[in-house]
């Protein structure tokens, strides 16, 4: 299992993998005894755009993940959680920013917290951008910091020089049909394990080259940009990844009116190649 | 899902969409036979439909791989590639993952020309998540300890179109929202709302709703994505099925010339139990071209030119 919930920036846990995608999170007034939730906003940096315009999905899922897995976390308080599951069902590719995220519990159990993100562009007047529900297992923290409040988080200023999305999440070229990512410790969450956000970077990259391989093999013509992107994305985190490097592998289950339906299967090569997440894509042509 | 020989009863939707399951430990196959009652639009088994067939082996191939708890479906997903129309479509699962509390299990879906023979080409694909709650049933205990076993939920048919035969009714005049009944035709062996007819729910809200809005004949559109997230079951009712369109913006104008893709939340609410929430799910709609695209097709895996894609 990866995870989310990361702690504040006071001890070893900065918000890494937040502070990358410049996510503000701020408290949303409860209704009476309602469970918590929390609004974050993230703008839609250049080197985080897709060949559609908008954040690419890998990103927006890590916003989800972050977002809504610090939601759970608070809901599940004084304990904490890991994700399992991350759906996102996406709307809209081209996105304006900046991007609105509303995160909402569901449904707290005795051992699992489902939490609901929806996702608006405040730059298309509030137009709906993708629609999140992420399911999270609770779990002791033992020693582990945990967020002392949930005190306003606010996004750091834009970096001069922003460091690529495949570069800060330790994504390389392709050795034949994997996608391998090198675990660096800035990828760790508080568990310290791999943060589902990086899963989700290396899920959306590898999909997206896995179609495009198809495609090209194929003979199948596109129309537009001729490139692929990633929209709607359900991941599995079966097991934690604690070691790496980590290697994702895609294959094509088939092609429909709308694009490829792309299986992704992530690997922990330090740990026997243990399999750590399944992941279904839709790559669509744009 | 309780002991398969006193479960389902006569006079259930599983018994009539007649469908038959092979168990093993850690894997198992179903077979739903197809008919005019089960078809979407595009003339293929409907979303829904395969998603009650992937529960029903899910449900027993969790029961084995964890004898002695009781499960209860979290979620469920399914993505249709291909319209599934030959005589019966096979559901094959294997665990991917059995954990203290949860189990994951991949799901493949293939055209068939009879249960266990003459496959064909795949025809959908998805996951499942169990939760293994504490709860021994002793009888059902000694049933899942065979090694093998195969099943046949027969002795019925459907008479009438699938949504209709579940009493599905549209309760709004914007075809957004439709009721259920929690009746035994429909319950699982937990007594609530079985965790097909949910997703069968969904599928039909979300197929209204997106015909509605591109303002073409409802029924034209097709749910080929479909993941429900199970959170109480809905054991009173009547549930309230609601869809919400997150529209992107940007109605297209004219005449679409290419297949329209929308994406829609449905809520299930038990108005019985304070309204509840039952399940959300949420479902990826494909509207077909008002024009016929030359050498576009619905769902193939021919290489074929993927047309721009409207409302994405």
């Amino acid at each position: 299992m990866s995870s989310a919930g990361e702690a504040p920036t006071s001890g070893r846990h900065e918000h890494r993998v937040s502070r990358y995608l410049r996510l503000s999170r701020r408290e949303r007034p409860a209704e009476g005894d309602g469970p918590p939730a929390f609004v974050g906003v993230a703008p839609v940096d250049d080197h985080l755009r897709s060949p559609a315009t908008g954040m690419r999905t890998g990103a927006l899922l890590a916003l989800c993940d972050t977002l809504g897995g610090f939601t759970s976390g608070v809901a599940a308080l004084p304990r904490w959680i890991v994700s399992t599951n991350l759906l996102v069902r996406v709307g809209a590719l081209a996105h304006v920013g900046p991007l609105r995220l509303e995160a909402g519990v569901l449904r707290r159990g005795r051992t699992t917290v489902v939490t609901a993100v929806e996702v608006r562009d405040e730059g298309r007047h509030d137009a709906f951008v993708a629609s999140s529900v992420i399911t999270c297992s609770i779990l002791d923290p033992g020693d582990m910091e945990l967020p002392s409040g949930r005190a306003e988080v606010v996004a750091p200023p834009p970096a001069g020089n922003p460091t690529p999305f495949e570069t800060f999440f330790g994504i390389g070229p392709d050795v034949g049909d994997r996608t391998v990512l090198e675990f660096e410790e800035h990828l760790r969450n508080p568990w310290g394990i791999l943060h589902g956000g990086a899963v989700a970077a290396l899920i959306d990259v590898a999909a997206e080259r896995t179609a495009r391989r198809h495609a090209a093999s194929r003979g199948i013509a596109t129309t537009g940009t001729g490139r692929w992107v990633c929209a709607d994305t359900l991941v599995h985190f079966l097991r934690p990844v604690r070691v790496g490097p980590v290697e994702a592998r895609g294959t094509v289950v088939g092609s429909r009116a709308d694009g490829q339906v792309v299986t992704v299967d992530v690997y922990d090569r330090g740990e026997d190649a243990r399999h750590a997440c399944r992941a279904t894509v839709s790559v669509v042509s744009v | 899902m309780a002991a398969i020989v006193d479960y389902p009863p006569a006079g259930h939707l599983l018994r009539d969409l007649r469908i038959e399951i092979e168990l093993a430990r850690q894997s198992g196959r179903g077979w739903l036979p197809w008919c005019a009652e089960v078809a979407a639009a595009d003339g293929g088994t409907r979303i829904g439909v395969l998603a009650t067939l992937v529960d029903v082996v899910g449900g027993g191939v969790a029961m084995r791989a964890a004898p002695g708890r009781r499960v209860v479906t979290a979620d469920l997903a399914v993505q249709r590639i291909r319209p599934p129309t030959a005589s019966w479509v096979e559901a094959e699962l294997e665990v991917l993952r059995r954990g203290r509390s949860t189990l994951v299990a991949d799901i493949a879906l293939h055209d068939v020309g009879e249960p266990g023979r003459d496959r064909g080409p795949m025809v959908g694909c998805g996951t499942l998540t169990f939760a293994l709650l504490e709860g021994e049933s002793k009888e059902l205990a000694r049933q899942m300890s065979d090694d093998t076993s195969r099943t046949t939920f027969g002795g019925g048919r459907l008479e009438r179109p699938v949504v209709d035969a579940v009493g599905l009714i549209p309760s709004d005049s914007a075809s957004a929202a439709f009721t259920l009944p929690v009746v035994d035709y429909v319950r699982n062996s937990l007594g609530a709302a079985q965790g097909g007819v949910l997703a069968v729910a969904g599928d039909a809200v979300a197929v209204s709703a997106a015909g509605a809005a591109n303002a073409t004949r409802v029924g034209e559109a097709t749910v080929v994505d479909l993941h429900v997230t199970y959170l109480a079951l809905g054991r009173v009712g009547p549930l309230t099925a609601r869809a919400r369109l997150l529209d992107p913006g940007g109605e297209p104008t004219g005449a679409v010339t290419a297949p329209t893709r929308r994406v829609a939340v449905v809520d299930i609410v038990d108005d019985g139990a304070d309204a509840r929430r039952a399940a959300i799910v949420h479902a990826t709609v494909l509207v077909p071209a008002a024009v016929p695209v030359p050498g576009a097709r619905g769902a193939t895996a021919d290489p074929t030119p993927a047309p721009p894609m409207e409302g994405v």
